[in-house]
Protein backbone atom coordinates (compact mmCIF):
# COMPACT_ATOMS: atom_id res chain seq x y z
CA UNK A 1 0.00 0.00 0.00
CA UNK A 2 1.72 3.37 -1.01
CA UNK A 3 1.36 6.27 1.78
CA UNK A 4 2.24 9.77 0.78
CA UNK A 5 2.99 10.89 4.49
CA UNK A 6 6.12 10.56 6.61
CA UNK A 7 5.82 9.96 10.03
CA UNK A 8 9.12 10.93 12.01
CA UNK A 9 9.49 9.95 15.72
CA UNK A 10 11.46 11.97 18.21
CA UNK A 11 13.06 10.93 21.09
CA UNK A 12 15.12 12.69 23.91
CA UNK A 13 16.94 10.80 26.98
CA UNK A 14 18.84 12.53 29.57
CA UNK A 15 18.40 10.08 32.41
CA UNK A 16 19.95 7.06 32.79
CA UNK A 17 19.02 4.19 30.43
CA UNK A 18 18.37 0.73 32.34
CA UNK A 19 19.80 -2.45 30.17
CA UNK A 20 15.93 -3.38 30.38
CA UNK A 21 14.90 0.17 28.41
CA UNK A 22 17.30 -0.10 26.23
CA UNK A 23 16.18 -3.90 25.15
CA UNK A 24 12.41 -3.08 24.95
CA UNK A 25 13.03 0.38 23.32
CA UNK A 26 15.59 -0.80 20.49
CA UNK A 27 12.91 -3.95 19.93
CA UNK A 28 9.78 -1.91 19.42
CA UNK A 29 11.55 0.64 17.36
CA UNK A 30 12.83 -2.22 15.42
CA UNK A 31 9.40 -3.75 15.02
CA UNK A 32 7.71 0.19 14.57
CA UNK A 33 10.01 0.39 11.20
CA UNK A 34 8.66 -2.70 9.86
CA UNK A 35 5.12 -1.96 10.23
CA UNK A 36 3.69 -1.54 6.76
CA UNK A 37 6.81 -1.38 4.81
CA UNK A 38 5.32 1.45 2.39
CA UNK A 39 4.73 3.71 4.94
CA UNK A 40 7.98 5.83 5.41
CA UNK A 41 9.02 6.45 8.82
CA UNK A 42 12.22 8.41 10.61
CA UNK A 43 13.90 7.79 13.84
CA UNK A 44 15.65 10.63 15.81
CA UNK A 45 16.60 9.75 19.15
CA UNK A 46 18.57 12.82 21.32
CA UNK A 47 21.07 11.77 23.89
CA UNK A 48 22.61 13.69 26.90
CA UNK A 49 23.43 13.69 30.19
CA UNK A 50 23.76 10.58 32.51
CA UNK A 51 22.36 8.33 29.31
CA UNK A 52 25.40 9.03 27.28
CA UNK A 53 27.11 5.92 29.51
CA UNK A 54 24.40 3.52 27.89
CA UNK A 55 26.87 3.85 24.99
CA UNK A 56 30.16 2.47 26.92
CA UNK A 57 28.34 -0.01 28.90
CA UNK A 58 28.85 -3.08 27.63
CA UNK A 59 25.62 -4.82 27.84
CA UNK A 60 23.66 -1.78 26.00
CA UNK A 61 25.84 -0.35 23.38
CA UNK A 62 25.32 -3.26 21.21
CA UNK A 63 21.96 -2.75 21.25
CA UNK A 64 22.60 1.06 20.37
CA UNK A 65 25.08 0.33 17.23
CA UNK A 66 22.30 -2.30 16.01
CA UNK A 67 20.31 0.43 16.27
CA UNK A 68 21.96 2.78 14.41
CA UNK A 69 22.36 0.48 11.53
CA UNK A 70 18.78 0.90 10.78
CA UNK A 71 18.63 2.88 7.72
CA UNK A 72 15.46 5.10 9.31
CA UNK A 73 17.40 5.42 12.25
CA UNK A 74 19.43 8.48 13.10
CA UNK A 75 21.37 9.02 16.91
CA UNK A 76 22.46 12.19 18.28
CA UNK A 77 24.93 12.57 20.75
CA UNK A 78 25.22 15.58 23.10
CA UNK A 79 29.25 16.19 22.06
CA UNK A 80 29.81 18.20 24.96
CA UNK A 81 28.30 16.55 27.56
CA UNK A 82 30.11 13.26 26.33
CA UNK A 83 33.33 15.42 26.88
CA UNK A 84 32.26 16.32 30.24
CA UNK A 85 31.54 12.90 31.12
CA UNK A 86 34.92 11.54 29.73
CA UNK A 87 33.29 9.39 27.05
CA UNK A 88 34.04 11.65 23.71
CA UNK A 89 36.85 9.08 22.26
CA UNK A 90 35.59 5.72 23.29
CA UNK A 91 31.92 6.35 22.11
CA UNK A 92 33.56 7.96 18.66
CA UNK A 93 35.76 5.04 18.49
CA UNK A 94 33.47 2.28 19.12
CA UNK A 95 30.03 3.73 17.87
CA UNK A 96 30.86 5.20 14.15
CA UNK A 97 26.96 4.95 13.46
CA UNK A 98 25.96 7.60 16.38
CA UNK A 99 26.53 11.38 15.15
CA UNK A 100 28.09 13.36 17.96
CA UNK A 101 27.76 17.19 17.66
CA UNK A 102 30.74 19.46 17.76
CA UNK A 103 32.49 21.25 20.49
CA UNK A 104 29.40 24.33 20.80
CA UNK A 105 29.73 25.83 24.61
CA UNK A 106 27.13 23.44 25.49
CA UNK A 107 24.83 24.45 23.02
CA UNK A 108 24.90 23.21 19.42
CA UNK A 109 23.16 19.87 20.42
CA UNK A 110 20.33 21.61 21.38
CA UNK A 111 20.08 24.09 18.71
CA UNK A 112 19.99 20.81 16.46
CA UNK A 113 17.45 19.57 18.99
CA UNK A 114 15.31 22.44 18.47
CA UNK A 115 15.96 22.85 14.65
CA UNK A 116 14.82 18.84 13.99
CA UNK A 117 11.68 19.36 16.34
CA UNK A 118 10.47 22.97 14.81
CA UNK A 119 11.02 21.34 11.11
CA UNK A 120 8.58 17.88 12.24
CA UNK A 121 5.87 20.12 14.31
CA UNK A 122 6.11 22.15 11.06
CA UNK A 123 4.88 26.02 11.49
CA UNK A 124 4.94 25.55 14.85
CA UNK A 125 5.47 28.53 17.21
CA UNK A 126 6.60 27.38 20.27
CA UNK A 127 8.32 25.02 22.20
CA UNK A 128 8.02 23.71 25.67
CA UNK A 129 9.39 21.81 28.54
CA UNK A 130 7.99 19.72 31.46
CA UNK A 131 9.93 20.15 34.45
CA UNK A 132 9.81 17.47 36.83
CA UNK A 133 13.63 17.56 38.65
CA UNK A 134 14.39 20.04 41.06
CA UNK A 135 17.65 22.42 40.78
CA UNK A 136 21.12 21.57 41.95
CA UNK A 137 20.23 17.92 42.68
CA UNK A 138 19.32 17.22 39.37
CA UNK A 139 21.33 18.65 36.37
CA UNK A 140 17.94 18.20 33.93
CA UNK A 141 17.15 21.89 34.83
CA UNK A 142 20.56 23.06 33.16
CA UNK A 143 19.33 21.04 29.89
CA UNK A 144 15.70 22.69 30.35
CA UNK A 145 17.78 25.97 30.20
CA UNK A 146 19.34 24.96 27.04
CA UNK A 147 16.02 23.34 25.20
CA UNK A 148 14.36 26.59 25.77
CA UNK A 149 17.25 29.16 25.12
CA UNK A 150 17.80 26.89 22.17
CA UNK A 151 13.92 27.81 21.58
CA UNK A 152 14.50 31.58 22.13
CA UNK A 153 17.09 31.89 19.73
CA UNK A 154 15.61 30.33 16.88
CA UNK A 155 12.24 32.39 17.59
CA UNK A 156 9.65 30.10 19.19
CA UNK A 157 8.36 31.52 22.16
CA UNK A 158 9.34 28.94 25.13
CA UNK A 159 6.75 27.53 27.32
CA UNK A 160 7.91 25.95 31.02
CA UNK A 161 5.32 23.54 33.21
CA UNK A 162 7.15 22.70 36.47
CA UNK A 163 5.26 19.68 38.12
CA UNK A 164 6.22 17.45 41.04
CA UNK A 165 10.08 18.23 42.23
CA UNK A 166 10.60 20.86 39.21
CA UNK A 167 8.35 23.01 41.36
CA UNK A 168 11.62 24.09 43.46
CA UNK A 169 13.19 25.74 40.32
CA UNK A 170 10.64 28.61 41.23
CA UNK A 171 11.83 29.64 44.75
CA UNK A 172 13.02 32.95 44.73
CA UNK A 173 16.31 34.27 46.62
CA UNK A 174 18.59 30.89 44.76
CA UNK A 175 22.09 31.77 45.17
CA UNK A 176 24.82 28.78 44.33
CA UNK A 177 28.48 29.23 44.63
CA UNK A 178 29.25 26.42 42.37
CA UNK A 179 26.37 26.20 39.77
CA UNK A 180 24.37 28.01 36.95
CA UNK A 181 21.71 29.44 39.51
CA UNK A 182 18.56 28.61 37.60
CA UNK A 183 15.59 30.63 39.33
CA UNK A 184 17.47 33.77 38.27
CA UNK A 185 17.90 32.02 34.49
CA UNK A 186 14.49 31.05 34.61
CA UNK A 187 13.45 34.99 35.00
CA UNK A 188 15.97 35.82 32.60
CA UNK A 189 14.57 34.08 29.65
CA UNK A 190 11.19 34.87 30.50
CA UNK A 191 11.86 38.40 30.69
CA UNK A 192 13.96 38.14 27.30
CA UNK A 193 11.26 36.16 25.31
CA UNK A 194 8.80 38.78 26.10
CA UNK A 195 10.55 41.80 25.65
CA UNK A 196 11.23 40.20 22.12
CA UNK A 197 7.44 40.08 21.28
CA UNK A 198 7.22 36.11 22.10
CA UNK A 199 4.76 35.11 23.94
CA UNK A 200 6.49 33.15 26.94
CA UNK A 201 4.23 30.74 29.08
CA UNK A 202 5.84 29.52 32.24
CA UNK A 203 3.69 27.80 34.74
CA UNK A 204 3.73 25.73 37.74
CA UNK A 205 1.23 23.43 39.00
CA UNK A 206 -1.08 24.41 42.11
CA UNK A 207 -0.94 21.35 43.69
CA UNK A 208 2.39 20.79 43.79
CA UNK A 209 3.13 24.40 44.98
CA UNK A 210 0.59 24.19 47.32
CA UNK A 211 2.26 20.61 48.92
CA UNK A 212 6.09 22.52 48.93
CA UNK A 213 4.89 25.89 50.39
CA UNK A 214 5.14 28.02 47.13
CA UNK A 215 1.24 28.56 46.76
CA UNK A 216 -0.40 29.77 50.66
CA UNK A 217 -3.71 30.42 51.88
CA UNK A 218 -4.27 33.98 52.83
CA UNK A 219 -6.41 33.92 55.79
CA UNK A 220 -7.60 37.72 54.99
CA UNK A 221 -8.58 36.69 51.62
CA UNK A 222 -9.88 33.32 51.65
CA UNK A 223 -7.63 32.65 48.45
CA UNK A 224 -4.19 31.18 48.19
CA UNK A 225 -1.35 33.22 46.85
CA UNK A 226 2.36 32.54 45.56
CA UNK A 227 4.81 32.99 48.27
CA UNK A 228 8.71 32.99 47.63
CA UNK A 229 8.41 32.10 44.26
CA UNK A 230 9.83 34.39 41.32
CA UNK A 231 7.23 36.78 39.77
CA UNK A 232 8.06 35.62 36.06
CA UNK A 233 6.30 32.02 37.14
CA UNK A 234 2.82 31.89 37.35
CA UNK A 235 1.17 28.83 39.28
CA UNK A 236 -1.99 27.54 37.99
CA UNK A 237 -4.29 24.63 38.16
CA UNK A 238 -2.62 21.48 36.37
CA UNK A 239 -5.76 21.72 34.10
CA UNK A 240 -5.11 25.07 33.19
CA UNK A 241 -1.23 23.41 32.04
CA UNK A 242 -2.76 20.35 30.47
CA UNK A 243 -4.56 22.84 28.00
CA UNK A 244 -1.45 23.41 26.66
CA UNK A 245 -1.31 19.83 25.95
CA UNK A 246 -4.13 20.34 23.01
CA UNK A 247 -1.76 22.10 20.90
CA UNK A 248 0.52 21.41 17.85
CA UNK A 249 4.01 21.90 19.44
CA UNK A 250 6.55 20.00 20.92
CA UNK A 251 6.96 19.28 24.42
CA UNK A 252 10.08 18.00 25.83
CA UNK A 253 10.74 16.20 29.49
CA UNK A 254 13.33 14.53 30.93
CA UNK A 255 12.49 11.23 29.03
CA UNK A 256 10.07 12.16 26.18
CA UNK A 257 9.38 11.50 22.73
CA UNK A 258 7.66 13.15 19.72
CA UNK A 259 5.96 11.24 16.52
CA UNK A 260 4.09 13.36 14.00
CA UNK A 261 2.72 12.45 10.98
CA UNK A 262 3.41 14.40 8.02
CA UNK A 263 0.98 14.35 5.05
CA UNK A 264 -0.33 16.77 2.69
CA UNK A 265 -3.72 16.89 4.45
CA UNK A 266 -2.51 16.39 7.69
CA UNK A 267 -4.58 17.89 10.52
CA UNK A 268 -3.00 20.17 12.62
CA UNK A 269 -6.14 21.14 14.49
CA UNK A 270 -6.51 17.68 15.74
CA UNK A 271 -5.38 17.31 20.15
CA UNK A 272 -1.56 15.13 20.27
CA UNK A 273 -2.90 12.04 21.70
CA UNK A 274 -0.86 11.21 25.04
CA UNK A 275 1.08 8.01 25.83
CA UNK A 276 2.49 8.13 29.84
CA UNK A 277 5.29 5.11 30.59
CA UNK A 278 4.70 4.53 34.35
CA UNK A 279 8.30 3.61 35.26
CA UNK A 280 8.65 3.71 38.88
CA UNK A 281 7.74 1.16 41.80
CA UNK A 282 4.24 3.19 43.40
CA UNK A 283 5.03 4.62 46.70
CA UNK A 284 8.82 5.26 46.75
CA UNK A 285 8.57 8.21 44.90
CA UNK A 286 5.55 10.67 43.51
CA UNK A 287 6.44 9.57 40.09
CA UNK A 288 3.40 7.16 39.93
CA UNK A 289 1.11 9.54 41.12
CA UNK A 290 2.13 12.43 39.44
CA UNK A 291 2.20 10.35 36.34
CA UNK A 292 -1.14 8.92 36.78
CA UNK A 293 -2.89 12.53 37.97
CA UNK A 294 -1.42 13.88 34.79
CA UNK A 295 -2.87 11.27 32.92
CA UNK A 296 -6.39 11.57 34.31
CA UNK A 297 -6.60 15.25 34.01
CA UNK A 298 -5.73 14.86 30.26
CA UNK A 299 -8.13 12.15 29.11
CA UNK A 300 -10.86 14.09 31.75
CA UNK A 301 -10.05 17.36 29.35
CA UNK A 302 -11.04 14.80 26.17
CA UNK A 303 -7.57 14.38 25.15
CA UNK A 304 -7.01 9.95 24.17
CA UNK A 305 -4.67 9.17 26.67
CA UNK A 306 -2.68 5.82 27.25
CA UNK A 307 -0.98 4.73 30.58
CA UNK A 308 1.47 1.82 29.98
CA UNK A 309 3.07 0.36 33.29
CA UNK A 310 6.93 -0.76 32.25
CA UNK A 311 9.78 -1.79 34.01
CA UNK A 312 9.41 -1.11 37.84
CA UNK A 313 6.06 0.52 37.31
CA UNK A 314 4.45 -2.84 37.29
CA UNK A 315 4.78 -3.41 40.47
CA UNK A 316 1.79 -0.74 41.04
CA UNK A 317 -0.30 -3.92 39.39
CA UNK A 318 1.21 -6.52 41.78
CA UNK A 319 -0.57 -7.92 44.95
CA UNK A 320 -3.16 -6.27 46.90
CA UNK A 321 -2.13 -2.72 48.49
CA UNK A 322 -3.42 -1.87 51.33
CA UNK A 323 -2.98 1.90 53.54
CA UNK A 324 -2.34 1.81 56.66
CA UNK A 325 -5.43 3.70 59.18
CA UNK A 326 -3.63 7.25 59.40
CA UNK A 327 -0.58 6.87 56.14
CA UNK A 328 -1.73 9.56 53.89
CA UNK A 329 -0.72 7.94 50.85
CA UNK A 330 -2.80 7.62 47.70
CA UNK A 331 -3.53 3.23 46.99
CA UNK A 332 -2.60 3.17 43.57
CA UNK A 333 -4.30 0.17 42.56
CA UNK A 334 -7.63 2.37 44.13
CA UNK A 335 -6.86 4.85 41.52
CA UNK A 336 -6.76 2.93 38.82
CA UNK A 337 -9.47 0.77 38.91
CA UNK A 338 -11.98 3.84 39.93
CA UNK A 339 -10.53 5.35 36.95
CA UNK A 340 -10.98 2.42 34.32
CA UNK A 341 -14.11 3.71 33.03
CA UNK A 342 -13.06 6.80 31.75
CA UNK A 343 -13.60 7.17 27.68
CA UNK A 344 -10.45 8.86 27.01
CA UNK A 345 -8.26 6.63 29.60
CA UNK A 346 -6.69 3.38 28.56
CA UNK A 347 -4.72 1.36 30.85
CA UNK A 348 -2.08 -1.84 29.60
CA UNK A 349 1.09 -3.44 31.51
CA UNK A 350 4.09 -4.36 30.08
CA UNK A 351 4.17 -8.18 29.64
CA UNK A 352 8.05 -8.37 29.38
CA UNK A 353 8.63 -6.56 32.51
CA UNK A 354 6.44 -8.89 34.56
CA UNK A 355 7.71 -11.88 32.87
CA UNK A 356 11.61 -10.18 33.92
CA UNK A 357 10.21 -10.00 37.81
CA UNK A 358 8.35 -13.07 37.63
CA UNK A 359 5.03 -11.67 38.60
CA UNK A 360 1.87 -11.20 37.58
CA UNK A 361 -1.62 -8.39 37.40
CA UNK A 362 -3.72 -8.28 40.49
CA UNK A 363 -6.86 -10.33 39.89
CA UNK A 364 -8.92 -7.58 40.41
CA UNK A 365 -6.98 -5.45 37.76
CA UNK A 366 -6.82 -8.51 34.85
CA UNK A 367 -9.08 -6.02 32.87
CA UNK A 368 -5.51 -3.76 32.48
CA UNK A 369 -4.47 -5.64 28.41
CA UNK A 370 -0.69 -6.82 28.71
CA UNK A 371 1.14 -6.30 26.06
CA UNK A 372 4.50 -7.22 24.01
CA UNK A 373 6.74 -5.01 22.25
CA UNK A 374 5.70 -5.75 19.08
CA UNK A 375 2.22 -4.86 20.35
CA UNK A 376 3.69 -1.72 21.72
CA UNK A 377 5.04 -0.86 18.11
CA UNK A 378 1.87 -1.25 17.15
CA UNK A 379 0.77 1.36 19.60
CA UNK A 380 2.97 3.47 18.79
CA UNK A 381 3.61 4.05 14.83
CA UNK A 382 0.14 1.37 13.83
CA UNK A 383 -2.33 3.90 14.38
CA UNK A 384 -3.45 6.96 12.23
CA UNK A 385 -2.70 10.02 14.72
CA UNK A 386 -1.25 12.92 13.28
CA UNK A 387 0.64 13.46 16.76
CA UNK A 388 1.48 11.55 19.51
CA UNK A 389 3.73 12.87 22.60
CA UNK A 390 5.34 10.51 25.25
CA UNK A 391 6.00 10.62 28.36
CA UNK A 392 8.07 8.72 31.12
CA UNK A 393 7.17 8.99 34.52
CA UNK B 1 -9.47 15.08 41.07
CA UNK B 2 -8.44 11.76 41.81
CA UNK B 3 -10.09 11.96 45.03
CA UNK B 4 -13.24 13.02 43.71
CA UNK B 5 -13.41 10.11 41.05
CA UNK B 6 -12.93 7.23 43.62
CA UNK B 7 -15.44 8.81 45.99
CA UNK B 8 -18.01 9.38 42.87
CA UNK B 9 -17.22 5.63 41.61
CA UNK B 10 -18.40 4.59 45.47
CA UNK B 11 -22.33 6.31 44.81
CA UNK B 12 -25.01 3.98 44.50
CA UNK B 13 -27.42 5.12 41.40
CA UNK B 14 -29.39 7.84 42.47
CA UNK B 15 -27.24 9.22 45.03
CA UNK B 16 -25.02 12.77 44.75
CA UNK B 17 -22.29 13.70 46.70
CA UNK B 18 -22.42 17.12 47.75
CA UNK B 19 -19.64 19.18 49.32
CA UNK B 20 -18.38 23.04 49.36
CA UNK B 21 -15.44 23.78 46.89
CA UNK B 22 -13.22 26.88 46.35
CA UNK B 23 -14.09 28.64 42.92
CA UNK B 24 -10.88 27.21 41.86
CA UNK B 25 -11.67 23.68 42.24
CA UNK B 26 -15.25 23.58 41.28
CA UNK B 27 -13.57 25.55 37.78
CA UNK B 28 -11.18 22.79 37.57
CA UNK B 29 -11.98 19.78 39.43
CA UNK B 30 -15.18 19.58 39.33
CA UNK B 31 -16.65 20.88 36.34
CA UNK B 32 -14.59 18.33 33.97
CA UNK B 33 -16.85 15.48 35.63
CA UNK B 34 -19.84 17.22 33.72
CA UNK B 35 -18.27 16.28 30.12
CA UNK B 36 -17.19 12.72 31.29
CA UNK B 37 -20.95 11.10 32.22
CA UNK B 38 -21.46 13.06 35.64
CA UNK B 39 -24.22 15.85 36.35
CA UNK B 40 -22.56 18.66 38.52
CA UNK B 41 -23.95 21.86 39.60
CA UNK B 42 -23.14 24.46 42.16
CA UNK B 43 -24.46 27.31 44.38
CA UNK B 44 -22.37 30.01 45.63
CA UNK B 45 -22.27 30.04 49.14
CA UNK B 46 -20.26 32.93 50.03
CA UNK B 47 -17.48 34.61 48.22
CA UNK B 48 -15.26 31.85 47.43
CA UNK B 49 -16.69 29.12 48.73
CA UNK B 50 -19.58 26.79 46.50
CA UNK B 51 -21.89 24.25 47.21
CA UNK B 52 -21.09 21.50 45.03
CA UNK B 53 -23.52 18.47 43.89
CA UNK B 54 -22.32 15.62 41.72
CA UNK B 55 -24.36 12.96 40.80
CA UNK B 56 -24.34 10.02 38.14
Amino acid sequence: MEHSSIQSSTFFFSTPLSHERINWYTECIASGAGIEPGQKRAFTVFITGDALFSFVDAQSREAWNALSEVPSVQIVADGDELRLHGLGDSVGAASPGITITERGAGTLFWGQLVSHLSSEWKGTKKAAFLLCHPPYMSRIPVHMLRFLSGAHAAGLSPELYAYLDGLHNIHNGQRPSEFENIGRAIATLARKSGESGKDPWFAACSRCATARGYFQMNPGTGYCEPASSIDEMTIRPLKEILSRFSGYYPILSHTSGEIVKHAETSDQDTRPRLIIFITNPPYGTEWTFGGLSLALATAMEGIPTTVIFIEHGVYSLYGTHEVPPNDKVFNVQEMVAATLDIPSLCYLVHAPSLERRGIGVEEHLTGIREVQNDDLAQILWGQDNSATRILFF
Amino acid sequence: MIKLKILLNKLTPGDTLTFFATREQVDNTCAPFSSNGYQVAWDQEAENRYLVRIGK
